[in-house]
């Protein structure tokens, strides 16, 4: 493997090792900045990958303006690669990045699952791009319950920053769940375009995982996010107590020009 | 769970329904389907639960036994009403009940 360490760019290199000895390789390469995809491997845009192909029904782009899904533009070659694996193929997975290496030992779905899920994030899929913060703290291989923790994180801070900028933060998660229904209809739709694709069900089934992810997340939910609570106790029940205001203390909400209140004493 | 072990597990455990994925290793779920239907002769209903193109599987599965066929990922609400249906449906109207399905699974595909 190459030296990783750049400052321009992320990069993040899979090894997948069957048990037979053979090896696949993928390396994906992202803008540090705006983590879009430096470059899509070359490879000849396949005819499924049109937009007019099994759209998603809730697709905001125009088959006018787009050719192309923009998911299946970036899976495209990543399909060529691996389309012909099966999904219960054991394999020793290795991901490098500039910080550190990940392994393994797992199925090539789940192996899968990972480097599908970075390319779907970055791809410029309008409704995947509120996924893309998640890629600076990528986890490959991770555990469903991490998953779980590292979206609900990402999607506080989310509505953190859209506080400070003056906008409306969804404290409550209010509008999580219809965002998770928009990612498993359109996880939905692109199993139906990979349905016929390939001779193995490998990748099919690593995008069913991610929306397996999607549906423990409203499970979560759904349950008032009690198992994810009690990872803050340090919070609760005078833990943290010195977080709270004091009567006449000036606290500042977000940018301290912006927004100045005063408790009332 | 490999074919085999699944194959297996309905003779020890008498499942009153199965859900069955096609990929598996060790055979595939034509497979298990196959020695459901002639080693067994299980009556419970299987519903098989695949990523592949039902345009060139759901047909073969449910002239092997399957009872219904839905493409993954399957609405979890769709999957929930389709196994209470099946277990609800008398054995010998099962038949009918199957072949409805069918068309359902069909609209989903």
């Amino acid at each position: 493997m190459e030296n990783l360490a750049s400052p321009k760019t992320l990069v993040f290199e899979y090894l997948f090792v069957f048990a037979d000895g053979t090896e696949r390789r993928w390396r994906a390469e992202l803008d540090a900045q705006t983590l879009d995809l430096v470059e899509l491997p070359a490879a000849e845009v396949p005819a499924w990958a049109r937009l007019s192909f099994h759209r998603c029904p809730h697709c905001p782009l125009a088959p006018e303006t787009h050719t192309y899904c923009p998911v299946a533009r970036s899976l495209a070659a990543v399909i060529d690669r691996f389309g012909d694996c099966e999904a219960h193929e054991k394999v020793n997975a290795i991901n490098r990045t500039h910080e550190r290496d990940y392994r393994k030992q797992t199925t090539i779905q789940e192996g899968l699952r990972s480097l599908i899920g970075l390319h779907m994030s970055t791809s410029g899929c309008p409704i995947l791009n509120r996924f893309r913060p998640l890629i600076r703290n990528y986890l490959p291989f991770e555990a469903p319950e991490e998953t779980v923790l590292r979206f609900l994180s990402m999607y506080s801070l989310a509505q953190f920053f859209r506080h400070r900028r003056g906008s409306w933060g969804d404290w409550e998660m209010a509008r999580l769940e219809p965002l998770l229904e928009d990612v498993r209809i359109l996880e939905r739709s692109f199993c139906q375009r990979l349905a016929g694709v390939g001779q193995g069900d490998a990748c099919v089934n690593a995008v069913v995982g991610l929306y397996a992810l999607a549906d423990l997340t409203s499970l979560a939910l759904e349950e008032g996010l009690d198992q994810v609570d009690q990872l803050f106790d340090a919070y609760h029940d005078g833990g943290g107590s010195e977080l709270e205001p004091q009567a006449g203390e000036y606290l500042e909400l977000g940018r301290g020009d912006v927004v100045v209140e005063q408790l009332e004493a | 769970m490999d074919a085999v072990q699944a194959v297996l597990m309905a003779r020890k455990c008498q499942p009153d329904l199965i859900l069955l994925d096609l990929g598996l290793p060790g055979g595939d779920g034509f497979l298990v389907l196959g020695r459901l239907a002639t080693l067994l002769r299980t009556e419970a209903p299987v519903i098989v639960l695949s990523g592949r193109d039902p345009a060139e599987n759901e047909a073969r599965a449910l002239s092997a036994g399957a009872s219904v066929y839905l493409q993954k990922p399957a609405d979890s609400d769709l999957l929930l009403a389709t196994a209470q249906r099946l277990l609800a449906a008398p054995w010998e109207a099962r038949g009918a009940e199957i072949e409805a399905y069918g068309s359902v699974a069909a609209s989903w595909s």
